[in-house]
């Protein structure tokens, strides 16, 4: 307990020196705080009206209108919530799927191993469309929740981390720090999560923010097929709309509608990357040479 | 050695650009008689109308109807019939005596006769022709099942499949199987339809049969035995690839003569994007992508030799009810849906192009209304005009209560369900959610939900929807209200909305079921006077008891350039009522007859 509390203040002393990882934060942040209270703040009305169709940016329109003449600000507000919860979770349970199975695979061998090492196998190979098509028709009657819906998408997601990850714990269990351990008989927990887990946490991390984009188009496409609940003002739906509906990208005057859109999807995934570089940065005592 | 390296790759870049724009330039001022379009096709390419995905947009390219049908003048335009007589339940066609196949074989009523024998046997329709027999080489004398309906004439003359799908000398060797798979195949529906119990051993025998044929069928391939497709059409599939698809002149064609069109050109119509790029670049002549009111205006633009005409594809869009869920039981309830949707907003993001669904829902196409359902009709109905006061009036005279801006119903319960619509139609789908919007806002708790690609038929047969979006009426084949009533009332939708067509509804004329109404009207479909009497009726019902609520009546957009060809007709032009269904029907028409051809 001590030891995590000695890592956390650690971390925040090395968060003020570490600007990738401070504006990676604050951007995250901005966004988990618009997907808890952007709604309250900013109301939403989906009343169509064409002729007020692709207004450019001002006062009342921060962003202009869309196809429909609704407010695109107060859509990406309100589907903030949306975005955040499904891919964050999505990427969470990704993210633990994927390094559980990753680091067991790493660091068992024998027939076990080898069973991780198919499971994974398959998953990398499985062809996701085509499988997403069967999940739709399996569960077309059923009203998941966000839980069920991000654990359908991180089924998907997870096994190239997996892969990577157990490369990593191969190169690092034959290091002579783990021989010590298992020389001092320590129980394979230790092992795995006090000495293996730490040097993996980093790259863990960058993952994660990397899954963002992934979660995102998944759900997207689980959204089209019916598998999860129709949201228009979810930031993916809102650019299908955009550039395939509206075809945006074949109209000057509507710019600012896939621009808007697109910039908000590239600042969150850029917060997550740049956080999770800036973690890197901080834990990695070789990429803090200059202490 | 940087320096050289740089210097040899700006040079390589430029020559690139200079020789790529020579080329760009040449390809645009090249005249040539092609007529470039865009579609699809399977590939690798068969050949075998039978095999997946037949022959794709060369469909009305290579196959020729008896006749074509205009419907908005009413008149047949006589293609591989010389002329036709009808007696009774005998349909006789005189086939053209100059039609050859694109081999140099003449075409011959055998061929008419193995076609339907073919389609019979393969596909399981149509059973409505109870004998075809070749009369002599050019004549063809069709008998009609005792209960089919006398439109069907109309299906045989126009449809592209009936008369030159199939050619005698080189399907020859199935011939016999066909023709004993399409016996048995019409003797067990016959059976079926009159009440008889068809035995097992029949069934057995049937399916042995039919599936020894398809296994054989299937997998012909006559461009890859042959090396070619012998077609009665105007143009032969000659080169296939991924991207491309390139039809060649039949120099046998009778029309050979006046056509100028030397190829026909298919791009692969891989998005609607795709298709809108080439339009503006000129790479299409002509095409009929669904294309948004901007996007339209900066092409009209850009390349101002980009033409549209939009033709009524003849059938709406309606939002459709399961009526086994108890909720759409109510009258009130459909009335209060009807007078809520703002059909203008729905339509302007949805097909801005398409024709607005008018104030009265009688299941006549609204472009067509006037045609068929007279003022004194009209007098006597509901006008659904948007009014949010007028739906809870009736909501309200009905029993039904709102409770912060949720509706109930008389018994408590919350006015709530989900809206399904097909996610690969993307007009249904922005037309579900401008729906769901406005009902929301109304005060009934409406979610939407997508159907995934290819299982709209499964959801929709399988009754698992509560509300959807869907083809309302359609006057697809024959293009009469008695299709569309069909439609609501016998067929599609009174199938998947289990609507209780047979019971009897009250009417200014007394009580009439409308199942009863269309029996009605198909037997005296050729007495306008009593048939337009039966449609007053039927209008009267659709409008009253709602058994759809329409959207917009569905238009094809038809973008043409006039850079490289001419002879496109008028805006007023019949002949662009031809295109719904089968646009290169259109197509095919003006350059067969020499009317549309390169400048």
């Amino acid at each position: 307990m001590s030891e995590l509390r000695i890592n956390l203040t650690k971390g925040i002393s090395l968060f003020k020196y570490n600007k990738k990882a401070f504006i990676g934060f604050i951007i995250i942040l901005f966004y988990v705080l618009m997907a808890i209270f952007g709604r309250y703040i900013v109301p939403l009305s989906l009343e169509s009206n064409f002729s007020e169709r692709y207004l450019a940016p001002s006062l009342k329109h921060p962003f202009g209108t869309d196809y429909f003449g609704i407010d695109i600000f107060a859509q990406i507000v309100n589907g903030a919530r949306t975005v955040i919860g499904l891919s964050m979770t999505s990427s969470f349970f990704a993210v633990l799927i994927g390094t559980i199975l990753g680091i067991l695979r790493g660091y068992l061998t024998g027939k076990i191993g080898q069973l991780v090492d198919a499971i994974i196998s398959i998953f990398l190979v499985i062809p996701s469309f085509p499988a997403l098509l069967i999940m739709a028709a399996i569960f077309a009657d059923s009203n998941l929740n966000m839980v069920q819906i991000s654990l359908i998408v991180a089924l998907w997601l997870w096994a190239p981390l997996a892969k990577q990850v157990s490369a990593q714990v191969m190169s690092i269990k034959s290091k002579e720090f783990i021989e010590a351990s298992k020389m001092l008989n320590m129980p394979l927990y230790y092992i795995v999560f006090k000495d293996i887990f730490p040097l993996v946490a980093p790259y863990i991390l960058v993952n994660f923010a990397m899954q963002l984009k992934g979660a995102m188009e998944f759900t997207i496409g689980l959204m089209f097929l019916g598998l999860a609940k129709f949201d228009s003002t979810h930031w993916g739906i809102m650019l299908n709309y955009a550039l395939y509906q509206a075809g945006a990208l074949y109209t000057p005057r509507a710019f600012h509608y896939p621009f808007f859109i697109i910039l908000n999807i590239i600042l969150l995934i850029y917060g997550g990357i740049i956080f999770a570089q800036g973690l890197e940065e901080t834990f990695n005592p070789k990429l803090r040479g200059h202490e | 050695m940087k320096k050289t390296l740089i210097k040899i790759f700006v040079l390589f870049m430029s020559l690139t650009l200079i020789f790529s724009s020579f080329n760009f330039s040449f390809a645009a001022t090249k005249k040539t008689s092609d007529l470039k379009l865009a579609s699809d096709w399977p590939y690798p390419f068969h050949g075998n109308p039978f095999g997946p995905g037949a022959v794709g947009g060369a469909w009305w390219f290579v196959y020729e109807p008896f006749a074509y049908y205009i419907p908005q003048t009413g008149q047949y335009i006589p293609r591989l019939a010389e002329k036709w007589t009808i007696n009774g339940s005998k349909l006789t066609v005189y086939l053209r005596k100059n039609a050859k196949w694109s081999d140099g074989r003449a075409f011959t009523a055998q061929d008419v006769v193995n076609t339907v024998a073919f389609i019979q046997a393969m596909w399981q329709w149509p059973y409505e022709i109870q004998t075809v027999r070749a009369i002599n080489p050019n004549t063809v004398e069709f008998t009609l099942w005792k209960d089919a309906p006398t439109s069907f004439m109309h299906t045989i003359l126009t449809d592209g499949a009936m008369g030159s799908l199939v050619p005698y000398h080189v399907y020859s060797k199935w011939y016999g199987q066909a023709r004993q798979v399409a016996e048995l195949g019409k003797k067990i529906f016959y059976d079926t339809q009159s009440g008889k119990t068809v035995s097992d051993e029949t069934k057995k025998q049937y399916e042995k049969l039919s599936s020894a044929l398809r296994d054989q069928v299937n997998k012909f391939s006559p461009y890859k035995t042959l090396k070619r497709m012998p077609v009665v059409g105007a143009y032969e599939p000659t080169k296939i690839i991924q991207s491309e698809m390139v039809l060649s002149k039949n120099k046998y064609h009778w029309l050979a003569n006046k056509n100028t069109t030397e190829r026909v050109v298919f791009r692969r119509w891989s998005s609607n994007e795709f298709v809108w790029a080439s339009l503006v670049s000129g790479e299409l002549d002509a095409a009929h992508p669904n294309m948004p009111k901007d996007v339209v205006e900066q092409l009209k633009f850009i390349n101002p030799n980009l033409n549209v005409k939009t033709v009524s594809d003849l059938s709406e869009i309606a939002l459709i009810f399961n009526f086994n869920n108890k909720l759409f039981k109510d009258l009130n309830l459909r009335k209060a849906i009807a007078y809520v949707i703002d059909k203008n907003k729905v339509k302007d993001v949805s097909v801005w192009q398409a024709n607005p669904a008018g104030q009265y829902y009688t299941g006549v196409l609204s472009s067509m209304q006037s045609k068929w359902v007279n003022s004194a009709t009209l007098s006597k109905m509901t006008k659904y005009t948007t009014s949010a006061a007028s739906a809870e009036n009736i909501l309200k005279k009905a029993g039904y209560t709102k409770k912060d801006n949720q509706w109930y119903t008389p018994s408590n319960e919350p006015v709530e369900f989900v809206l399904s619509v097909y996610g690969p139609h993307n007009d249904w789908v922005l037309a579900a959610r401008e729906v769901v919007q406005q009902l929301n806002k109304f005060g009934f708790k409406v979610e939407m939900k997508l159907i995934p690609d290819g299982m709209r038929d499964q959801v929709m047969r399988s009754g698992e929807y509560e509300c959807a979006i869907e083809f309302g009426s359609a006057w697809w084949g024959y293009p009469h209200p008695m299709t569309g009533y069909a439609r609501l009332y016998q067929w599609d939708i009174a199938n998947i909305t289990a609507f209780p067509s047979k019971e009897k509804f009250n009417t200014p004329w007394g009580e009439y079921s409308p199942f009863d109404l269309v029996e009605e009207l198909r037997v005296n479909i050729n007495n306008s006077k009593k048939a337009t009497e039966i449609i007053q009726k039927l209008a009267y019902i659709t409008n009253e008891y709602l058994p759809v609520v329409p959207l917009f009546e569905k238009v094809l957009p038809i973008y043409y350039s006039s850079a490289r060809l001419t002879g496109w007709p008028s805006a007023q032009d019949g002949r662009w009522s031809l295109a719904p269904g089968g646009i290169e029907r259109l197509y095919n028409l003006l350059i067969t007859e020499g009317v549309l051809k390169a400048k």
